[in-house]
């Protein structure tokens, strides 16, 4: 083949990269953030109040979505575990309120995002659950560490 | 009779021609907002499909009559007696609900009263045609063949209205627009149409050419105008001035008056400007595929794309020049401006004008930003309390891509007819081989009986002459010879002779021009297979592969002459001995002497033992051991009973090697005699042959 | 000296065309040409090392690094090309029997040959390292880190730099001729060893191109991307400390400042440079040149076989073209190169290009110029090809003349020329074929229309480029000469391959999108496109059958 034959493949070898490269790529939005969308309490207990419910139906009013109910034993541990919607949402990690000076119950943050509450008494604990991005969802529970009396 | 001519072929044509236009125009058509048939104002379905067919045969049937006078050959004369006369009975009986189709008024009322005027006038013809040419003798095939062609002739006839009318409206969902599938379909009818055309029609009478290509302009130039009525003439705004709308006009004008300078302002320019118009359509994504507007935009871009290049290509105008080319510029700077100029004046009068798009940003639209903002630029003059708004730039950008364009279709013209040129001329070529091939046939089927084949060694030329397709002159006139089995041929002449042509004549490397040249009774031309496996030639120049041994060589010679494993081995292995190629006879031929590549040629020449053995100067630049052995191999191959035929310069072999010999001169064989002949004339060879070509140089 | 001089400029005329010289005009016009071109070149190089320094993929003080890699490439290829030129051209070389006989001595006619090489090797020097060269120095020195002097003084290395590879080829030419002998004594280990380095080579450029990654998000790992590259670049200027110093000799030794300067170090280095250089043309001088006055008395005797008691094989009537047709092919260099090239590197090159392509995260629109890139850089090289079959039938020369004489239908031997081709195309079209739609991830199916289509297609390219050769014969320039130089079927072949390409690409595009958008299914897509191809090599081959009945017998011998 001829020298020039060669070259001319060559360039239209360059141009088959450029072109796609340059206008047929999918476009990607930098700043793209996916925002948690949901929470939902995964903790094995957790129950979520029922508006039909007349009972539960204040709760819900209240701004309370759902309630973990243990009997309570002197140094009841519960471990709060919240799966979030979207899976890949940007920013994962939940911070939890509370009330700090409680003497119910005391709340360590583990490392692994989940929160454990340890029960001092029989009590309840109100505990509101964060996603720390920009939307800021958040979901509001109470753990009843009670006596068989109370039921 | 003259007068009966005068008043038939010329006077009522031109009245009927007068009076189809006036028809043409004198209604406002309501035809055409009818879709399906269940639309119809007639009382039967039917009877609306008999209507509609009607109008349609019609026109093809007034274009007949138009055109009879000037045509006469034997299809048009039958088309004119026979296919009219019902039509326009037709047309007679259904002239009120025609007329009521037509223009949506019942009862008699002016269309009705012209339309059954020029039914009467069409039946007045058809009947005349049919009296005078009562005599013409007319077949069975004929009037299906006329059958045939009246259904062709209608396809152009076609009222743009028909198809909706008939079917109502095709599939929605099938778009006619960018590149789709019907849109490419409705392409290659464009590109195809023509080719057909173009087949059917070259071999044909120029009258027959003629009247083929008038008829198409002129149908498909009133298919077009039916859309236009009397009150479009007070509008001029509403006349047809659109680039590929002039063609239908400029089409039929220059044909029927053979304009040749106007002809090339549509070769050059319109058939461009349909092609693009073709491939980004103007209508609406939206329109459906058997409506009016499709049809009507269609045959005006077909027309406009392959007429041009049909009237050129069937020879109604010449290929263009230079001059032609200036002209077709002339008159396009023309239209230009005229357009422009309408555009300008009906815009400013407030009427939405924009011939040839230059003067909306139609075309800039479709190009990009940059080209709006080059139309944004615009200039405003006021003449005559009228504001006349240009885009200066834009338009005369627009001028010089169109002539750039003009250019570079002239070249793709060129390449597009060059093309067709040399099918052309293949065709003719091929369709010659094949006379020539018959005659030879025919010639030599009488003698095949008679002929004695395959048994003895024996090369005829009987009135063998040839003269190269480049040259007005014969090389070689008239030679006969015959060489019989045993014989050592020798043939003599000076340079240029024609030694060299009949022996290449005689083995086929050169076609035949007259005559004919046997080997072994098998004609070289009609049976060139059988005359060369009894040929064994070697050539005045060696044309060997190089990159092949010695013997893959002669192997491979054998196989193409089929000789046995046997009977090869045993010969070559003889001639190897011969010519003492031992040590080198397993080397690639590259590194040969030139004599060893000539010994290998005379082996491959021998290795199937021919009947006939020709060479062309065989012993030039051979030593003397190279030259005895072939000599001797010659003297052995005529022994067996073989023929040796061989031209050399060399006159004392020839002299001592050969038993008769020939002269030629000029072409022509001057003598054929024996040594002995010459011998008992007192004189030797050499003298001879310088005494035979002098005398009849003298 | 005279004989010398002599004896250089004529056989430099053999390797350049030096026609112009004599002709003041000409002379003026190819100086202008050259200019232009280098200057050109080095434009655009300078644009592009700009652009790269832009984006950071080096700083301005590390252009250096650049012309080392350059240097370092650029003298290797250099040195292979010489050692296996020289070797030709000192031993093997035509020339030698009549440069023999001349009234020279034998010494000048050595030194006469190196010096043409080192002549060559200078022109070509200007192609590439030269302008790369000028284009680094101009970046330095637009940023202040070098002086105006080293425009100057980079020519004097340069010369030297230069005569390197021609040096080292002169020596290392010995070896490669006992090597180049044995192998051409043995053959099938000569056949051994060249498919045991293709198959290396392949092996090599699979192997590279495997490691090119998916999906890569080119902006947003783009100082990942950048900052490999200066490492490499790093690695190069620390590992080729040969190269880094021939740099250094050109431009200068690296000041505190950053700045590159002419200093008595890089003068030191210079004249262990012009050291190197004369010893090297010692060796040379005393181990080759006598080599080379035995050997080119010897050479000839190579192409001769002592083959002896070869056998008379039988083969089919028409097998036995087939049969010539190889033999001729494979005995034939550049034939068998040509297709050989053609055939293993279009395969390659769409493997790497889908690989880059996997690289890229495209959307539909970017999916669409993939499948119509690939089809053009499918069609392109392989019909590109096609341009040397339209020599065929004029290569034999005379020999070609003489199938009118043999007992059989031209058609045969005429069609025989092809096989080889064909043949050997079959692999590799599906080869590639199966690269493009396994990237793709077409069915098995699609592949092997796909394939189809484009072997029908270039089948059919490659019967008119046959006819063309059959209507324009070429046969006489070819029986004179050996050569054509400007063979106008050539030109007209290679024409329609890239038209040809160029309108199956946008057909293929329009129908592939098509049939996937109404169809959901590109099969019907490639069914158009197998029919297209089959029209295409049907009428070809149509029009060969008659071209040759119409014309063939005609063409006078």
């Amino acid at each position: 083949m001829k020298k020039s034959v060669i070259l001319t493949i060559g360039v239209i070898f360059i141009i088959a990269i450029v072109v796609p490269g340059f206008i047929g790529l999918r476009m990607r939005v930098y700043n793209e953030t996916r925002y948690v969308e949901e929470i939902i309490c995964i903790t094995e207990g957790y129950t979520k109040y029922d508006p039909s419910k007349p009972d539960e139906k204040p709760k819900i009013d209240q701004g309370i979505e759902g309630y973990i109910s243990e009997q309570f034993t002197p140094g009841l541990k519960v471990v709060i575990k919240c799966q979030l919607k979207p899976d890949n949402a940007t920013n994962q990690k939940l911070e939890y309120a509370y009330d700090e000076k409680s003497r119910v119950f005391s709340v360590t943050e583990n490392a692994d995002g989940t929160a454990t509450i340890e029960f001092h008494e029989k009590g309840t604990a109100t505990i509101i659950i964060r996603a720390t991005d920009n939307k800021k969802k958040s979901i509001e529970i109470e753990i009843y560490a009670m006596d068989n009396d109370w039921f | 009779m003259k007068t009966r001519k005068l008043i038939f072929e010329r006077i009522i044509p031109f009245f009927f021609m007068a009076l189809f236009t006036f028809r043409l125009f004198c209604y406002q058509q309501t035809i055409s907002g009818y879709v399906g048939l269940d639309a119809s104002p007639l009382a039967h379905k039917g009877l609306t499909l008999i209507c509609l067919l009607a109008i349609w045969f019609n026109y093809a049937a007034i274009f007949i009559l138009f055109m009879r006078p000037f045509f006469h050959f034997k299809m048009v004369k039958n088309l004119a007696r026979f296919a009219c006369l019902p039509i326009h009975i037709l047309n007679l009986a259904l002239a009120l609900p025609i007329s009521q189709l037509l223009c949506g008024k019942t009862g008699i009322h002016l269309l009705s009263i012209v339309y059954m005027l020029e039914a009467i006038i069409g039946i007045i013809e058809s009947l005349y045609y049919l009296i005078i040419d009562r005599r013409m003798k007319t077949q069975v095939g004929d009037i299906f063949r006329m059958l045939g062609i009246f259904v062709l002739l209608l396809i152009a006839c076609l009222p743009s209205y028909l198809p909706q009318f008939l079917f109502g409206e095709a599939k929605s969902s099938i778009v006619v627009k960018d590149i789709s599938f019907s849109h490419r379909i409705l392409i290659y009818i464009g590109i195809i149409v023509p080719f057909v055309l173009y087949f059917t029609l070259r071999n044909q009478k120029e009258e027959v050419i003629r009247f083929s290509l008038i008829f198409i302009s002129i149908a498909t130039m009133v298919g077009f105008l039916v859309n236009f009525n009397y009150t479009n003439f007070k509008e001029p705004w509403t006349w047809p001035f659109h680039l590929c709308n002039t063609a239908m006009f400029i089409i039929p004008i220059c044909l029927i008056f053979k304009c040749k300078r106007l002809f090339y302002f549509t070769y050059f320019i319109n058939v461009m400007g349909a092609l693009i118009a073709m491939l980004m359509p103007n209508y609406p994504d939206s329109v459906n595929l058997l409506s009016m507007r499709i049809f009507n935009f269609w045959y005006n871009h077909w027309i406009a794309f392959f007429m041009p290049i049909l009237l050129v290509a069937l020879k109604q105008f010449k290929r263009p020049t230079l001059k032609e080319f200036k002209w077709s510029m002339i008159w396009f700077f023309g239209y230009f401006f005229l357009v422009l100029v309408l555009n300008v004046v009906f815009s400013a009068k407030g009427h939405s004008v924009d011939y040839f798009f230059i003067n909306s940003d139609y075309v800039a639209d479709k190009l990009g930003t940059w080209a709006e903002n080059i139309f944004n630029l615009s200039t405003t003059i006021h003449i005559a309390g009228l504001e006349l708004e240009f885009h200066p730039l834009y338009q005369l950008v627009f001028f010089l891509v169109y002539v750039a364009l003009g250019l570079g279709v002239w070249f793709i013209y060129g390449e597009f007819f060059r093309i067709a040129d040399s099918h052309y001329e293949l065709h003719m070529k091929l369709r010659a081989i094949r006379l020539h091939e018959y005659a030879a046939l025919c010639a030599s089927v009488g003698k095949e009986n008679k002929m004695n084949k395959s048994v003895e060694a024996k090369m005829e030329l009987k009135h063998f002459s040839k003269k190269y397709a480049t040259s007005k002159v014969y090389a070689v006139k008239d030679a006969n010879l015959e060489v019989h089995a045993g014989e050592i041929f020798g043939f003599l002449g000076p340079n240029g002779a024609g030694k060299s042509t009949i022996i290449k004549s005689t083995v086929g490397i050169q076609p035949i021009t007259e005559g004919a040249i046997e080997i072994c009774g098998y004609d070289v031309a009609t049976s060139p297979v059988d005359a060369k496996s009894n040929i064994g030639y070697v050539p005045d120049h060696y044309a060997l592969y190089e990159k092949l041994t010695g013997r893959e060589y002669i192997n491979y010679i054998a196989d193409i002459y089929n000789v046995s494993e046997a009977d090869r081995h045993t010969r070559i292995e003889k001639y190897i001995q011969i010519f003492e190629l031992q040590g080198s006879i397993d080397s690639k031929i590259k590194t040969y002497s030139h004599g060893m590549k000539q010994k290998i040629t005379i082996m491959s020449a021998l290795v199937h033992n021919p009947k006939v053995w020709i060479l062309d100067e065989p012993l030039t630049g051979l030593d003397p051991t190279s030259i005895y052995q072939v000599k001797e191999c010659m003297k052995q191959h005529a022994a067996e009973g073989n023929i040796v035929f061989f031209s050399s310069h060399l006159i004392d072999i020839v002299e001592k090697l050969c038993g008769r010999i020939a002269i030629i001169k000029k072409g022509q064989i001057q003598c054929i005699k024996t040594l002995e002949e010459i011998e008992s004339s007192g004189t030797t060879l050499e003298q001879f042959y310088l005494d035979t070509i002098e005398s009849h140089e003298e | 000296m005279n004989h010398l001089k002599t004896l250089v400029v004529m056989q430099l005329r053999d390797k350049i065309d030096l026609g112009w010289i004599k002709n003041k005009k000409e002379a003026l016009r190819k100086v202008i040409l050259s200019l232009v071109k280098f200057l050109v070149i080095t434009a655009i190089i300078y644009i592009i090392l700009s652009l790269c320094n832009r984006f950071g993929i080096f700083l301005y003080d590390e252009s250096p690094r650049i012309m080392v890699l350059v240097l370092t490439i650029s003298l290797v290829l250099s040195f292979i090309s010489c050692t296996v030129e020289l070797m030709k051209n000192l031993y093997f070389a035509e020339d030698n029997r009549v440069l023999i006989t001349l009234p020279v001595r034998a010494n000048q006619i050595f030194i006469s040959k190196i010096i043409v090489f080192y002549v060559y090797e200078l022109k070509k020097s200007f192609s590439l390292l030269i302008p790369i060269s000028l284009s680094c120095i101009t970046l330095l020195f637009t940023q202040g880190y070098c002086s105006f002097w080293v425009y100057i003084w980079m020519w004097i290395p340069v010369l030297f730099i230069v005569a390197l590879p021609v040096l080292l080829g002169a020596i290392f030419s010995i070896p490669v001729l006992y090597i180049y002998r044995f192998l051409k004594k043995n053959a099938i280990i000569e056949f051994i060893v060249f498919l045991l380095v293709l198959a290396g080579l392949i092996w090599l450029a699979v192997y590279l191109i495997g490691l090119i990654p998916e999906n890569i998000d080119l902006i947003n790992q783009w100082p990942t991307i950048r900052n490999s590259i200066r490492e490499f670049l790093l690695l190069v200027e620390q590992k080729l400390f040969v190269m880094n110093q021939l740099i250094r000799i050109m431009i200068g030794e690296k000041s505190k400042g950053g700045a590159f300067g002419i200093n008595f170090l890089t003068m030191g280095k210079f004249a262990i440079l012009i050291g190197v250089s004369a010893v090297l043309f010692l060796i040379s001088y005393f181990a080759s040149r006598p080599l080379f006055f035995v050997m080119m008395a010897k050479n000839f005797e190579l192409n001769k076989s002592n083959k002896t008691n070869g056998k008379n094989k039988k083969h089919g009537h028409y097998l036995t073209f087939v049969n010539k047709e190889f033999k001729i092919n494979l005995r034939t260099i550049d034939i068998s190169i040509n297709y050989l090239m053609v055939y293993i590197i279009v395969p390659i090159l769409i493997l790497l290009l889908n690989a880059i392509y996997k690289a890229m995260d495209t959307r539909e629109l970017g999916n669409w110029l993939i499948y119509t890139f690939n089809v053009l850089l499918i069609c392109l090289p392989l019909l590109a090809s096609n341009a040397l079959i339209s020599t065929y039938y004029s290569r034999e020369g005379r020999a070609g003349y003489m199938k009118k004489t043999k007992p059989i239908d031209v058609v045969y031997p005429l069609l025989a020329k092809l096989f080889f081709n064909i043949l050997f195309s079959i692999p590799s079209v599906f080869a590639t074929v199966a690269i493009f739609g396994r990237s793709v991830q077409f069915h098995i199916g699609d592949i092997v229309l796909f394939g189809f289509a484009i072997l029908f297609l270039h089948i059919g390219h490659m019967v008119y480029s046959a006819t063309l050769d059959i209507i324009h014969p070429q046969n006489e320039q070819y029986a004179t000469t050996g050569i054509s130089i400007d063979n106008p079927n050539e030109n007209k072949s290679t024409g329609l391959a890239f038209i040809i390409s160029i309108i199956y690409a946008v057909v293929a595009y329009k129908l592939l999108s098509e049939a996937s958008l109404y169809n959901n299914d590109l099969t019907i897509g490639f069914v158009k496109l197998l029919l297209i191809s089959l029209v295409i090599f049907g009428s070809n081959l149509y029009m060969f059958f008659k071209k040759i009945k119409a014309y063939y017998y005609e063409i006078q011998g």
